[in-house]
Parts: C-alpha cells; structure tokens; sequence
C-alpha cells in the first residue's frame, strides 16, 4: 500500500495499479482517507463558548498589578499609579497614530524625581503610512499629551524604536 | 497527502496585530493583547486536543492549561519565538501526558466526534459526517505518538522539522511514522473491516 500512497502522492498510475485489484483496492481507501481528512479539516465545530471567559478568569486571577509610581505634587499623600496602567494608556495613545502599533512600553522612574519618568517605546509601523520621521513625531506628541492629561505625570526622556515595518495586505 | 488548507484562521476580530505585537503587550499585562492572542488559537488548540484525547472535557482542561501556562511564561518567553509553535508544543506535550495517565482500561470513547452545525447541503452533510466519525474512531486506534503526528501534519499543517522537534524525534521519523500512520487509517477505515 505504501507504493501506492507514493503514486497518489505523486499523481501516477501505471499499467499494474490500473490493472491489479490490491492495488485498487488500495487506492480506494486511500482516497477515502483523503475525502475524510478534507472533511476533517473543514471541521467547523468551535470550543465551547465559555471557554474563553474561563481561561481569562484564571489569567486574571494571576495577573500582577505591576510596580506603582508615585506621582507628583501628592499632598494629601502619596496617590501611586501602576506601571502596566501607565503603560497601557501610553499604548492606546501611540496606537491612535494611523499605521503605528505599540509593541512594548517600558517606562523607569528617575530616583529623587516623582512625577518625572523615562520612556521606552518599540513600534511596528505599516509600510507606506507616511514618513518615519513624521510619524514618530506624532507619537510623541500623543504620548505627551496623554502623560498630561491622564496620568499626571511628565516624561523626561521618550525613546522610540521602530521594531517592525509589516505591509498593509499581509494582516 | 492532503495539501489543502489547515485549519482555518479565526475570523480576525483581535485587531489584526501580529502575534509578536500581542505577545510583546500581553509580556507587560495588558489583558486585552492575551484575550486577542487566546481569542486567535483557542480553536486550533482545542480541536487537536479533542482529537488526541477524544474528550471535550479533556481538551477543555488542556486548552485552559496550555493558555495559562502561556501567561506565566510569557516573562521567559523569547522575543522572537513563534508563539503559535510553542502552543502546539505544549499542548502535544499535554495531551500526550493526559493519555499516560489514563488507566489502561479507560478507553477514548471513539465515537465521540464534534457537534457541528448542518451545512446547506444536508446528504452531503451526513456523508462527511460519517466519514469523519470512521476516521476519528480510526484516529482514536492509533498509538498517541503517532496520533498527534498524522494531526499536527495532515490537519494543523505544521512542518515536518517542527513535529519532529514536539515529539522529540528526527524528520525523518516524522516522515516514517505519517506514512505507516496513512496507511493504517485507511485500512482500519474500509467498511467491510
């Protein structure tokens, strides 16, 4: 039968496959795991439902809030804002540039100077949205205006590096 | 054999971001990034566990195990690893596990095949349907090994040096084991056997 499997395989037949029952009787099953195999693959049946919802139950769960920064000008006492907090409204905001995604956002407090931290950004950015140049001006002017307004605090450093370009048709 | 599509990509509701994007944010706890990562490989992930183990419920527990081992190490993962290879891997290594701690006598329900909605063409429907269930019981016959090598090739459409690397053997056994694995399904799949 393995002979045979090489023939399907390789689109052959030769006088004996075509004559010989084995053969073809070989070559029916194998067909017939071929139909089945398709049939599988086409499979449309989905998890449960719920089954997402319990997996980020669990992964909440374990999530960890992350380190806080204290922010500044605090006087009724110290209010700390989480690291993964910041980082993810400066995300949201770099993301609000047409054609930039934000990968990682790491972001340092300076010893001695609350309210005041240093950024670091990595981008992928699409292929054909502009100069880099502009873009990346963009995005530090967002990143600005959202440490600002949301957060309260003040970068003194944003240092973006672009990690990807991706064509717009390949996603 | 089959050179057809695997199988099929989520409907793109995570956004469109590449895995790396998502892996790089979910690293640093955004939740949302992991949803669109979980949202994106739950189904490949649990169709191969629910053809290696045979059991919804065990696919079930080995899909959740295999996302939340994800999320805790994700710290460790490295930045250019493919995130869906490690899945596949962990998710092989889990069910092959979930099967070795069977007891010899508790076997796979064999008959036990996905619920899935009618398509337009009900005879043909219920034709592949029945192909299917003949070969998931056959599937259900083979050694696990060799189980989650026919899946992973014929169905998930994964390489042949990534199999060989999930179940700790060479290419070319992969290569050795899918063929005596083809050739076993479709003889246990004849129906007058």
């Amino acid at each position: 039968m393995e002979d045979v499997v090489d023939d399907l395989d390789a689109g052959r037949t030769d006088d004996h496959s075509r004559t010989c029952e084995h053969c073809a009787t070989a070559r029916r099953s194998l067909e017939n795991l071929m139909e089945a195999t398709a049939a599988l693959v086409a499979d449309p049946s989905e998890p449960p439902p719920t089954l997402l919802g319990r997996i980020m139950q669990a992964v909440r769960a374990e999530a960890r809030r992350g380190d806080v920064l204290a922010l500044e000008g605090a006087e009724l006492g110290p209010a700390d804002v989480s690291e993964v907090a910041v980082a993810a409204v400066l995300r949201f905001a770099a993301d609000s540039v047409e054609g930039v995604w934000a990968r990682s956002c790491h972001i340092t407090v300076e010893p001695g100077s609350a309210g005041t931290i240093a950024v670091a950004m990595t981008l992928s950015l699409r292929y054909g949205s502009g100069p880099a140049e502009g873009l990346l001006g963009e995005v530090r002017g967002r990143l600005a205006a959202a440490l600002a307004g949301q957060v309260g605090l003040h970068a003194h450093r944003v240092d973006l590096t672009i990690v990807d370009v991706w064509p717009e048709e390949e996603l | 054999m089959v050179t057809g599509s695997a199988v099929a990509e989520a409907a793109p509701s995570d956004g469109g971001w590449d895995d790396a994007t998502l892996v790089g944010r979910a690293r640093e706890g955004d939740l949302r990034a992991f949803e669109a990562l979980v949202g994106r490989y739950q189904r490949r992930i649990y169709q191969l566990a629910w053809r290696m183990t045979g059991s919804s419920g065990d696919a079930e527990d080995v899909t959740q195990e295999v996302f939340l081992t994800l999320w805790r190490r994700l710290p460790e993962l490295r930045e250019d690893v493919a995130v869906v290879g490690w899945l596949y891997k962990t998710a092989t290594n889990r069910c092959l596990n979930v099967l070795r701690s069977r007891k010899p006598t508790a076997e796979v329900d064999e008959a036990t095949t996905p619920s899935h909605d009618a398509s337009d063409d009900p005879e043909r429907s219920a034709e592949s349907n029945e192909q299917m269930q003949a070969l998931a019981a056959a599937l259900g016959r083979l050694p696990a090994k060799q189980r989650a090598v026919w899946l992973l090739r014929e169905i998930h459409g994964r390489s042949y040096d990534e199999i060989a690397d999930l179940v700790d053997t060479t290419p070319q056994s992969v290569r050795g084991r899918l063929a005596r694995a083809r050739v076993q399904l479709a003889e246990m799949m004849q129906p007058w056997r």
